[in-house]
């Protein structure tokens, strides 16, 4: 499968990376966006099975990328890995499409528990 | 540690900063590897890196990492785990790391203080962050060979915000 990772921080791309290996998910082709405004445009052109978006991010921020992919017919299946968990923010992200929100700082285990049933 | 703000106008003495001092110790262990410890009071270099995050809501305030540049780039060689023999990182990557950190640690504040609406982006200074504004609460962390100042700052709203009467551990 193919997983596009939206952050803006290069060391927070390289930190999921590595956790998605050290929760078990290998062998897994990944794709880099630096932003939401990027990440939407590789949605398009990479056909990623999987998004994992941080919130938080210049030009387009996580939320809104959702919200300009579901609005555009996208299904992708979609989790955040953010540093903001409120309630709020759980609930505006179930609302608008996401399947999971991983809070940072996480551990390989809140990896396995939120992308076993997306990634088997 | 002990509890450090009292919020007003909630009226009781909050754990806030015994919640920061968690959160601390979560991003810590997940992002360097380690368990931290209090360490003594720390006065902010002029030539430390400060990363400052500000959150908005019913309170309004910042959090601010800062450290030595030395101890900025084992964040960043730890965060990508680069072996003992493997080259600094660039620059660019050491200053993402602290921003990072300031990042994720905003984030985790902004869950605990009343009201917190929105988390900025992180930006990078020199030496002590240059806030309008008070200096409500901080953290002194050290781990081995390393120290860091995490501090809490009040920026605004006039009808709920936080005091202080000690800080740190």
């Amino acid at each position: 499968m193919k997983i596009l990772i939206a952050d803006d921080s290069r060391v927070m791309r390289q930190i999921v990376v590595r956790t998605l290996r050290q929760s078990g998910f290998h062998g897994h082709d990944v794709v880099e966006a630096v932003d939401g405004a990027d990440a939407l445009a590789k949605v398009g052109s990479e056909t990623p099975d999987l998004v994992l978006s941080d919130w938080n991010m210049p030009n387009l921020t996580g939320i809104e990328f959702l919200r300009a992919l579901r609005a555009g017919g996208s299904q992708v299946p979609f989790g955040f890995v953010t540093s903001e968990g409120s309630d709020d923010m759980r609930q505006v992200a179930e609302n608008a499409g996401a399947l999971f929100v991983i809070v940072k700082p996480f551990t390989p285990e809140a990896f396995q528990d939120a992308l076993t049933p997306v990634l088997g | 540690m002990s509890a450090a703000l009292a919020v007003t106008p909630l009226g009781t003495d909050s754990r806030l900063m015994d919640d920061v001092w968690n959160v601390v110790e979560a991003v810590w262990e997940s992002l360097l590897g380690v368990w931290p410890a209090p360490a003594e009071p720390l006065h902010v270099g002029e030539d430390w890196w400060s990363a400052v995050v500000t959150v908005d809501g019913d309170w309004r305030g910042a959090v601010s990492f800062s450290c030595s540049f030395r101890t900025a780039q084992h964040v960043s060689r730890t965060m990508l785990d680069l072996a003992g023999d493997e080259p600094d990182p660039d620059v660019e990557d050491v200053e993402d790391a602290v921003r990072e950190v300031v990042n994720v640690l905003g984030g985790n504040v902004k869950a605990l203080v009343p009201g917190g609406r929105s988390l900025g982006l992180p930006v990078l200074e020199c030496g002590r962050p240059a806030l309008d504004g008070d200096l409500v609460g901080e953290v002194h962390v050290g781990w081995p060979g390393h120290v860091a100042h995490v501090g809490i700052w009040h920026t605004g709203s006039p009808s709920l915000h936080l005091s202080t009467t000690t800080s740190s551990k």
